[in-house]
């Protein structure tokens, strides 16, 4: 099976309908209105779902964590600015009917099931309940898509892989190549980049504690086709946040839009 | 004694004519009898007349009188009449030679034994008796009509009984007319019944009496019977359809037998069932998967019962094409959605279906899954009917008419009306009425009825199947054979596309209850020209998949999924097209083949090269020649004779003028018998019902000899115009006698003698 994307404009024009380049002084715009007024967020037990064909659907787990007293909790980093800036671009780029607000849902909430997306963070703290993995092994069996993000080094590699060993036993993480479709559902992206934080952004190195090189890896169900991708040692979250922020460099803001929208798109597809 | 005088019944004066022969000698005669009463009058009135005037009056009138009458009968007088007259022609026997006639169910004698020991020409018994009274010919009839030779034994070995056929040759003969009248020995189970009606008035109308001798028991002690099996003659792999037995029987009410279907020699299914009261049929609907492409044998046959003398018809033979490549399916979206993904997944273990499919993701931009290569849909939406025809069915989703503009539609419509490809509508908030269809083209070929507008409207309703749909071959959700219960279960579906009404030609499979009152169209269909159409106006079923409340190892999804797809892809066919009837066809029975060829476009293809070859059970390939139908482009006729029993596959190869090789095969199954001995008791009312129609008679086969009274009475006559002569009537020669001998007396009364 051969997967293509085409472009009915013709082939001398750009592969898209607006160039992320083009777009970038639109979504400043746009970005700065949203953070001029206050988050409606609506994570903590409302629910939604049938409205719009697509959600962004954030995934809370644990209580605490490193750093928690600082920041709240791991789960909630970069909430919901990350969620909603993302979603401006996700709206503006492509034609996916997407809610425009956060969507936040405990893992192992049956809720969650109403929602294919899920978006998960900060996993060198995550730390499931035997419930939870169950209930995250069977989301994704059922056809869930989760993306991992934001979360750096080895201690806290080895804490995602113990995690999923509890929702799937039997399954290796592995390497996305970049043939793979989710690099190409929508923007061809034909490298990984390594995207810092906000504050690391601005200069110096991008990494942090020992995870100087990006990956990105998934685990795979018996058809082949991605359940969950994670993004080690990158910080997607905050290239959405801080897309707004002047310094922070576009070039980190565009690939994180640019890989984000792939993922909703695969995992909308797939 | 009038009668007597004039030779004739008096009626036949009434309602004749008198007619006078006027030769060249009657004129002279008449001349000289003119001239004789001439010279009479002179001698009765001149000079040496007699004396007395009253003799003179009386002589002359007798002797005019006299003369008269012979001139009378010089001129030959004949009375000129139409009558009916008796014809004394021959007699034909129509004689059942088929494999029926072996059934032995008169008493201890089979059919064929009585026949043989009636009706063998020159030394049967009834035979011999007609032989004597009428000029006798014999035919005798099965699938073809011969005559009959005297001496020559009956074979009983025909594998049909086409009396239309028979009926038809007599009728048609040249000397039909002729005919004194028709015998038929037969048992009555005969094929091509419709066409008997037309054979009988064709006889009636030559004038021809059919007198039938019903050869055969009317009702068998014990008997069972697969008497019809409907089975689709073409499936896709891995279809799950249902198989449509009827059974019937004599005298096993309530017993309980097993109907064991075997697919390729090896038992799929076996279903127990008790037998109703006599005379009922037993209609039954058998579950059956085909998982292997190719050609297969399907038996429908029931064990021997206890008592039964007739076990020919306890089994009835399908051929099936499991069609091997998957029907292609293009599913197209207006923005990106999770029923993209679901569906794919839904359909992806299904060998059957290969689904492309074609999403727009921006402005401009569409992203293709599933293509087979580059160039496939490079333009997004199919541009031309040869890019879309290529599909065997289209899903069309959240699309919204500003994107689908009048053009696509009528190509959508043409697409299944004439290529006979599947639509389904699936619902969405750019689909339906929503999606600006209210007046277009796709509103007027989808099953249901849309809403004059767009309407702002959400609900997330509980599905059930529609009354009486639980067990419709769509709702085959569970297992292929079991009728799907676990509605209650199923989660709710968001509908934004608010449908009530079906059109009355469409099937409502699925209702939803908003809580309205009234319900909600979920899923019908209906066909459009040579294809199907089918809406589906749910925006979210990937939540039959994705529900919390539905577990994983649930197969709900994906089997609607897959039996929705396969329901409106599965009548489109290929360009070229092969149709073979019958499906079960006897040994010696004359196939009727038809070939279709297509172009890209699906119209009728003139200039294409096309071979045939069957291949037959020996594993021997022999070509066929197709003629050109001369009535329609494309079509093209062919027949084949069986000579073996078995599976025949039939294989057409189209090669265009594009260069482009298509085949299309199907198959069917020959054996011994056919159907020949199904519906064989004697069906006495049917052959009495031919007879009376032609003012002949039906007699059993215990009164076979009044058959020859009943030819008798009822010979057949012709319309014949007779001039009957008068000239010898008693009393012409009475009156003449009469008139000399008064005369006579006269004479020598007056002493004038």
């Amino acid at each position: 099976m051969h997967l293509f994307i085409c472009d009915t404009r013709g082939s001398a024009s750009p592969r898209y309908g607006m160039s992320v380049r083009a777009a970038g002084a639109w979504l400043l715009a746009a970005l700065a209105l949203i953070l001029a007024s206050p988050s409606p967020s609506l994570a903590n037990g409302e629910l939604r779902g049938g409205e719009h064909e697509f959600y962004f659907t954030r995934g809370i787990y644990g209580e605490g964590g490193v750093g928690a007293a600082d920041w709240g909790p791991r789960w909630a980093v970069d909430f919901p600015k990350a969620d909603e800036q993302f979603l401006v671009a996700l709206r503006r780029l492509t034609v996916v009917d997407a809610f425009d607000k956060d969507n936040a849902i405990g893992i192992g909430e049956a809720k969650l099931r109403d929602f294919p997306f899920l978006y998960v963070l900060e996993v060198g703290s995550l730390s499931l309940t035997e419930a939870q993995a169950q209930a995250l092994r069977e989301y994704l069996l059922a056809g869930g898509f989760m993306v991992i993000d934001d979360f750096w080094g080895t201690w806290a590699w080895q804490n995602l892989e113990q995690e999923m060993r509890l929702v799937f036993p039997n399954r290796t993480i592995v390497d996305v190549p970049l043939d793979h479709p989710v690099f190409h559902a929508f923007y061809d992206v034909t490298e990984i980049l390594q995207v810092p934080n906000v504050h690391q952004a601005a200069g110096g190195p991008t990494w942090e504690y020992d995870g100087r090189v990006p990956h990105v890896r998934g685990i795979f169900d018996d058809e082949g086709r991605l359940m969950v991708l994670i993004n080690w040692n990158t910080d997607l979250g905050d290239a959405w946040e801080w897309a707004d922020l002047p310094s922070y460099p576009l070039r980190y803001s565009t690939y994180a839009f640019e890989i984000g929208i792939n993922f909703v798109i695969y995992g909308m597809s797939y | 004694m009038l009668e007597f005088a004039f030779k004739y019944p008096a009626d036949l004066f009434t309602r004749g004519t008198l007619e006078m022969q006027w030769p060249f000698v009657t004129y002279l005669a008449v001349v000289l009898v003119i001239g004789l009463l001439a010279a009479i009058t002179l001698g009765y009135f001149g000079a040496r007349s007699p004396r007395r005037r009253r003799d003179r009056l009386g002589l002359w009138a007798l002797r005019t009188s006299l003369l008269a009458l012979l001139l009378f009968v010089l001129l030959d007088p004949r009375l000129v009449v139409e009558t009916d007259d008796p014809v004394r022609g021959h007699v034909t026997v129509l004689i059942d030679d088929s494999m029926s006639m072996r059934i032995r169910d008169l008493g201890d004698v089979a059919r064929s034994e009585f026949v043989t020991g009636a009706f063998t020409p020159g030394s049967g018994s009834l035979a011999s008796a007609l032989e004597s009274r009428f000029d006798t010919r014999y035919l005798k009839f099965s699938g073809s009509v011969e005559p009959l030779a005297p001496g020559e034994v009956l074979s009983f070995a025909g594998s049909r009984s086409d009396l239309a056929r028979a009926l038809q040759r007599v009728a048609r003969a040249p000397d039909a007319s002729a005919l004194a009248a028709v015998v038929l020995v037969t048992d009555g189970a005969v094929e091509n019944a419709g066409e008997l009606d037309d054979a009988v008035r064709a006889l009636k109308a030559s004038g021809v009496t059919l007198h039938a001798i019903g050869v055969g028991s009317a009702r068998l002690e014990a008997d069972i019977e697969v008497a019809e099996v409907r089975l689709p003659r073409t499936v896709l792999r891995g279809d799950a359809v249902e198989a449509e037995v009827m059974l019937t029987h004599r005298g096993l009410a309530g017993q309980s037998v097993t109907l064991i279907v075997e697919e390729e020699s090896a038992i799929v299914k076996e279903q127990s069932l008790t037998l109703p009261a006599d005379d009922r049929p037993l209609s039954l609907r058998v579950p059956l998967e085909f998982s292997q492409p190719g050609p297969r044998r399907i038996v429908f046959r029931i064990a021997p019962q206890p008592g039964e003398i007739l076990l020919e018809n306890n089994a009835a033979h399908r051929a099936v094409d499991v069609r091997g490549d998957p029907v292609r399916i293009l599913h197209i979206e207006g923005e990106p959605r999770f029923e993209v993904k679901f569906l794919r997944r839904a359909v992806a273990a299904d060998d059957a279906i290969r689904l492309v499919s074609l999403v727009r993701t921006a402005e401009n931009k569409y992203y293709r899954l599933g293509v087979d290569d580059a160039d496939e849909l490079a333009e997004g939406l199919p541009v031309s009917e040869e890019a879309l025809f290529r599909y065997d069915a289209v899903v069309l989703g959240s699309i919204g008419n500003e994107l689908l503009d009048e053009a696509l539609q009528s190509r959508l419509r043409e697409f299944v009306s004439r290529r006979g490809g599947g639509l389904v509508l699936l619902g969405g908030r750019r689909a339906f009425a929503e999606g600006g269809y209210s007046e277009s083209t796709l509103a007027g070929i989808a099953p249901v009825v849309l809403p004059a507008a767009a309407s702002v409207y959400r609900a997330q309703v509980p599905v059930r199947p529609s009354a009486n749909r639980a067990g419709d071959p769509l709702l085959r959700l569970a297992k292929a054979d079991q009728v799907y219960a676990a509605w209650e279960q199923l989660p709710p579906l968001t509908v934004v596309n608010p449908i009530r009404r079906s059109k009355p030609g469409a099937t409502t499979v699925l209702e939803g209850d908003d809580g309205s009152g009234d319900p909600l169209v979920i899923l019908a269909w209906q066909r459009y020209g040579r294809g199907t159409v089918a809406a589906f106006p749910v925006r979210d079923s990937w939540r039959w998949q994705m529900h919390a409340d539905v577990p994983l190892e649930d197969e709900t999804h994906e089997r609607l999924w897959r039996n929705l797809l396969r329901h409106v892809a599965r009548p489109a066919g290929s360009r070229a097209q092969l149709k073979v009837e019958p499906a079960e066809a006897a040994l010696g029975e004359s196939i009727s083949i038809e070939a279709q060829t297509l172009d890209s476009r699906f119209l009728p293809l003139t200039d294409a090269n096309l071979t045939l070859q069957v291949t037959t059970p020996l594993g021997e390939v022999e070509n066929i020649v197709l003629q050109r139908a001369i009535n329609k482009d494309g079509l093209h006729h062919a027949d084949f004779v069986t000579r073996e029993i078995g599976r025949h596959e039939f294989r057409l190869k189209l090669e265009g003028p594009d260069g482009e090789a298509i085949e299309a095969g199907t198959s069917i199954e020959v054996t011994g018998a056919g159907r020949e001995f199904h519906s064989s008791e004697l069906d006495a009312p049917r052959l009495s019902r031919l007879a009376e129609h032609t003012g002949g008679r039906f007699f059993p086969a215990a009164d076979a000899a009044e058959v020859i009274k009943a030819i008798d009475d009822t010979t057949a006559t012709v319309r014949v115009e007779k001039r009957l002569p008068l000239r010898d009537a008693p009393a012409l020669l009475i009156a003449l006698i009469a008139l000399a001998c008064i005369e006579w007396a006269w004479r020598r009364k007056r002493g004038m003698a």
